[in-house]
């Protein structure tokens, strides 16, 4: 049930009364970098370089930097430059090791932009105990069936954010999730149908517990199904920029208390440079 | 600390035996006996003089016999009296208006000139200037007046709260007859409570605060009702275009007793009404507002008032299916205030003056969906309350001990019970599994409590000092907050028409608002400082200089001011009380109670003001000039950094002209200029990094306010049509606001460009030419 927000009507009333619209050009802001790179330990670091557009272009086109340098650092000893690799992307000359808690820096320097700077930590891999999976003949039917999962997660004695999602690498798609546990989680729908969750170890902190939820998935040829479930230890930034873009694709600037600032963890620029840890439970379902 | 009191009133009194012959009594006007505050009584013999308090009782300390004595006040003609005897002598002094004519302004109630210590940041206002004003769809507007005063500037367009120096909506105290109204406003700020029919006078003040006052920040509005005339029956009706308002008083019994009482009610309703009879959705709107005082004299020395304020604001939209009446969606919407005051005042002697206030104020906020539906047998309530409830005593002392000395000493305690956001939902869908809970039903009880004492000293003929300390505690949550601030106001007369001046004031303030649209909206909600969240707190020094013209027709004021503000509060980036949480809704939004969702910090405000007032005769008015900084530095917000206040307007013009062409018609004009207020716009975007390679862009609105709106300026037009009648006087007043219907900003939004493409800003602009009516009669 939507809640319908009243003052909306009191405004609306009392707007559409009165209101006239004039259109004003809008000033030309100085464009800034933006990096972007969310990092698995264990693979090769991608770091996407672009710059601000004027929020007046309606295409997403944004312009990609291709001349830019960028110094990768391990605990703050370099090791090395990243190579680009077209479309705005710069690459690692290897994969990364998965050595929890090394911290990784990134210098950007690209011509009429001050040095762009960030730093994370990788977080430990979460720690995974037993799992289930059963079929839920009540809700679905064959040709959409629905799965009860369970997953146990040890969660250590450290502030940790997790990020979950179930991949069906047969039809290649993110799975919808309705989940089950009072976590304090949030969801993010990434497309039609597929959805992200995130939360804390606000209330699990230190424990043990079963993350239940179930999965939907379409299944019109009555084959098995390979399902991933992954779940990532994230860092507190990356956990901060997935609550605030949400956020802001939800909000509106009249109703809420001003416009919702994305978090932002690059210096002299924006964007995201996130590392995470995940551990992986592959099932084959139909 | 009663015990205290009454000690050091003991002492005052035995201090009392040892002084000279004293003239006192009260001054009063000839025509209604309203009691006039502020006339000066003033000894040629002597060289000496006093003024008259809040209620209109003077002390005059005399040397010799055979004294001459003038009594004057602007706007009345001033007399002079022989005294011949030298002994104690109570003198009740009536002063007439210059005019008769009942709609000609009378300008200011104080005749304490702007080079009086008394003055130094203050603002006065009678109702006669308030309703000289143009009017705005027919009403004459308080709260409108006062934005036309440097220094105060309104909020959004057509809103009727203000700002002061900088400062917050919620940092001004306003008091209706002593007693706190937290809700200002009718129809979401376009109207204010106040009724003009039934005020007195309307004094603000915006620094260098006398100790009596406390409990906010950046201003104190104290609107004075009328106490009903004394000497005979009169009766007032207005009819508008959107409001009818009527005014009863006169006296009772003897004229020991006088009543006044004033309504106001919209007719929106019914003209709504009519226009929807077959709609399956009908909407209806309307607010009404009750004054009502009786003043009841048990003697020259006890005097016992009874005042209350009722009104209330109500919204529907009701939604029934002509097709199944069982089916509808309905909202309503109602917030309103409750304020009354019972006060005794006693003159103990001729120089102690006393009063005893018990006051109540309510102020509520409701909203209730109601939904049903019999195709899918569910139904759905939800209802959202704040509400905040007020009991309080003071006691206030007037103390005359010399012509020199004026001290003012009291307490008060107030009991606060706060019901923040009180949220809760009855859910049945299905014709199964109800749902029954309610969010956040917790009361926060506090009690807030000052002491005060200040002294307005004449130190000699040049130098004169007010002089004080207000010290306040809030107890709440088993936490007790305490403050002590000092006040101090200096008046250095250089001529007899020019004075230099400075205050400085430190304030403590123990509630909060948090206000979703910054505008003051009734959604706004008082919140009280908790253990998790510290009061407010201020300090800020003025420096001035004062001039008085033409035997005082003309004043000329020049001040600066310096504010520092700490602890305040506002929502967090996003966050509102109803916020429509992506997961959730509303409800879990609430549930998660205000203080999560609330970020502190800091703002100064500095600047200059000017203002040139012309105050007598067949033309009146001022030209008013404010320069202003006013900064936040919130937690969390823009990056840490300090950013432009929402209000933030550098420069702010005001003209104001009332004449009076002939006895029977009277134009007056306003011209308001204010620099463009800033905004956060997203004017830019980059790239977001999505999850399955989906593209998509964030808006770059890291930076608060980062944009400023055009400029502001509007001129509002009047003209009274004055006739004398058998049973009174008859008045037409046409107003058009906006005259020259200049689309000024309301709020800015990124649009499609109608030319398509490119996005481009949309300015939207509320209010254009409106053109307005009233009729008043006053039968007398």
């Amino acid at each position: 049930m939507k809640v319908r927000i009243p003052l909306f009507l009191v405004l609306a009333i009392t707007l559409n009364a009165c209101e006239t619209v004039t259109e004003i050009e809008l000033p030309v802001e100085k464009p800034q970098l933006v990096v972007n790179s969310i990092f698995n330990a264990d693979s090769i670091l991608t770091v996407n370089v672009t710059k601000t557009q004027s929020i007046a272009k309606n295409d997403l086109e944004f312009e990609n930097i291709e001349n830019a340098a960028i110094e990768l650092y391990k605990n703050k000893v370099s090791i090395g430059q990243l190579i680009y690799a077209g479309n705005g992307n710069y690459v690692s000359q290897g994969k990364l090791p998965n050595e929890p808690y090394a911290e990784y820096s990134l210098k950007v320097k690209a011509a009429g932009f001050e040095t762009a700077e960030a730093n994370d930590i990788l977080p430990q891999k979460p720690v995974l105990g037993t799992s289930g999976a059963r079929l839920d003949s009540e809700k679905g039917n064959k040709f959409q069936p629905v799965y009860n999962i369970s997953v146990q997660l040890i969660d250590n004695a450290e502030t940790n954010f997790y990020e979950l999602t179930v991949f069906d690498r047969t039809s290649n798609r993110l799975l919808f999730i309705d989940f089950k546990n009072n976590l304090n989680a949030f969801e993010r729908a990434v497309s039609s149908g597929s959805t992200v969750y995130f939360f804390d170890d606000r209330t699990l902190n230190g424990k043990s517990i079963n993350l239940d939820f179930d999965i939907y998935f379409d299944n019109n040829d009555g084959k098995p199904h390979d399902i991933v479930f992954k779940l990532s230890n994230i860092s507190k930034g990356y956990f901060d920029y997935q609550y605030s873009v949400l956020r802001q694709f939800n909000s509106d600037p009249i109703l809420n208390n001003e416009h919702f600032a994305v978090a932002n963890n690059i210096k002299n620029g924006l964007g995201i440079f996130a590392l995470y840890n995940a551990s992986t439970i592959n099932w084959q379902l139909e | 600390m009663t015990k205290a009191i009454v000690i050091l009133a003991f002492s005052l009194l035995v201090l009392d035996q040892a002084s000279a012959q004293q003239l006192s009594g009260y001054v009063s006007d000839a025509q209604s006996g309203e009691r006039l505050a502020g006339a000066g009584i003033y000894s040629l013999s002597d060289h000496s003089g006093t003024g008259s308090n809040a209620y209109g009782y003077y002390n005059l300390k005399l040397k010799n016999s055979g004294q001459l004595i003038v009594v004057s006040m602007l706007g009345y003609k001033p007399d002079t009296l022989h005294l011949k005897n030298s002994r104690d002598t109570i003198l009740n002094l009536k002063l007439f208006a210059k005019s008769s004519n009942l709609a000609e302004v009378t300008i200011s109630s104080n005749s304490a000139g702007n080079t009086d210590v008394s003055r130094i940041n203050k603002a006065t206002l009678t109702s006669a200037e308030i309703k000289a004003l143009p009017r705005f769809a027919g009403e004459v507007d308080v709260v409108k007046a006062l934005q036309l005063l440097p220094g105060v500037r309104a909020g959004k367009e057509g809103s009727s709260d203000f700002q002061v120096r900088g400062g917050g909506p919620d940092q001004n105290l306003i008091l209706l007859d002593g007693v706190q109204v937290y809700n200002s406003a009718h129809s979401l700020g376009l109207f204010s409570v106040f009724n003009a029919d039934a005020i007195k006078n309307v004094e603000l003040s915006k620094g260098g605060f006398p100790s009596r006052y406390g409990g906010r920040l950046s201003s104190v509005l104290d609107i004075k009702l009328k106490d009903g005339n004394s000497d005979h029956f009169r009766y007032d009706m207005s009819v508008g275009l959107i409001s009818s308002k009527l005014m009863l008083e006169g006296p009772l019994k003897n004229k020991n007793t006088t009543f006044m009482i004033g309504a106001r009610r919209t007719y929106l309703d019914i003209i709504g009404a009519l226009a929807q009879t077959s709609a399956e959705e009908k909407t209806n709107y309307n607010f009404y507002d009750l004054n009502a005082k009786i003043t009841h004299r048990f003697s020259e020395k006890d005097r016992l008032y009874f005042s209350i304020y009722s009104g209330k604001d109500a919204l529907s939209e009701r939604y029934e299916s002509n097709i199944n009446k069982e089916e509808k969606d309905n909202h309503f919407l109602n917030w309103g205030n409750i304020t009354s005051a019972l006060r005794y005042n006693h003159l103990f002697n001729k120089s102690l003056f006393g009063n005893l206030t018990l006051t109540y104020t309510d102020y509520s906020f409701k909203f209730i969906n109601d939904y049903k539906s019999p195709d899918t047998r569910s139904s759905y309530k939800l209802s959202y309350l704040s509400k905040i409830g007020d009991g309080g005593l003071k006691m206030d002392f007037d103390y005359m001990p010399s012509n020199n000395h004026f001290i003012r000493f009291g307490a008060n305690m107030t009991r606060h019970d706060f019901r923040p956001n009180v949220t809760s939902v009855k859910n049945i869908e299905n014709n199964q599994g109800l749902t029954d809970t309610t969010y956040n039903n917790n009361n926060i009880k506090a009690v807030g409590y000052f002491l005060y004492a200040e002294d307005e000293i004449k130190l000699n003929d040049r130098l004169q000092m007010n002089a004080g300390l207000h010290f306040s505690g809030f107890n709440v949550q088993q936490k007790n907050y305490l403050s002590l601030q000092p006040r101090l106001s200096l008046n250095w007369m250089l001529t007899n028409t020019d004075a230099l001046r400075a205050s400085y004031a430190q304030m403590s303030q123990y509630i909060h608002l948090l206000s979703t649209t910054g505008s003051g909206s009734p959604a706004d909600i008082w919140v009280p400082s908790t253990k998790k969240t510290a009061p407010q707190s201020s300090w800020q020094s003025t420096i001035g200089f004062a001039k008085t013209l033409k035997a005082g027709r003309y004043e000329l004021n020049l001040d600066g001011f310096y504010k520092q503000m700490n602890h305040m509060i506002e929502y967090s980036q996003g966050a509102s009380f109803l916020n429509d949480d992506p997961e959730s809704g509303l409800i879990d939004e609430s549930s998660s109670g205000w203080e999560n969702n609330i970020s502190t910090g800091k703002g100064t405000a500095y600047g200059a003001e000017f203002l040139f007032r012309k105050k007598e005769g067949k033309t009146s008015g001022w030209l008013g000039y404010t320069l202003c900084w006013s900064n936040r530095d919130f937690k969390g917000i823009n990056n840490n950094k300090v950013y432009p206040y929402t209000y933030d307007s550098r420069h702010n013009l005001t003209f104001v002209v009332n004449h009076n062409l002939s006895k029977g018609i009277r134009l007056s004009g306003t011209w308001i200029f204010n620099s463009g207020l800033p905004v956060t716009i997203p004017l830019s975007q980059y790239k977001y990094y999505g999850e399955s390679g989906t593209l998509s862009s964030i808006e770059h609105v890291n930076v608060r306010n980062n944009y400023r709106m055009r400029s502001y300026n509007r001129l509002d037009l009047g003209i009274s049509f004055i006739k004398k009648k058998k049973m009174g006087e008859r008045s037409w007043n046409i107003s058009v606001y906006n005259a020259y219907n200049r689309k000024n900003p309301y709020f800015i939004q990124i649009g499609q460009s109608s030319s398509g493409g490119k996005a481009s800003l949309h300015q939207y602009s509320l209010l254009p030419i409106l053109p307005s009516f009233s009729y008043s009669y006053s039968f007398r």
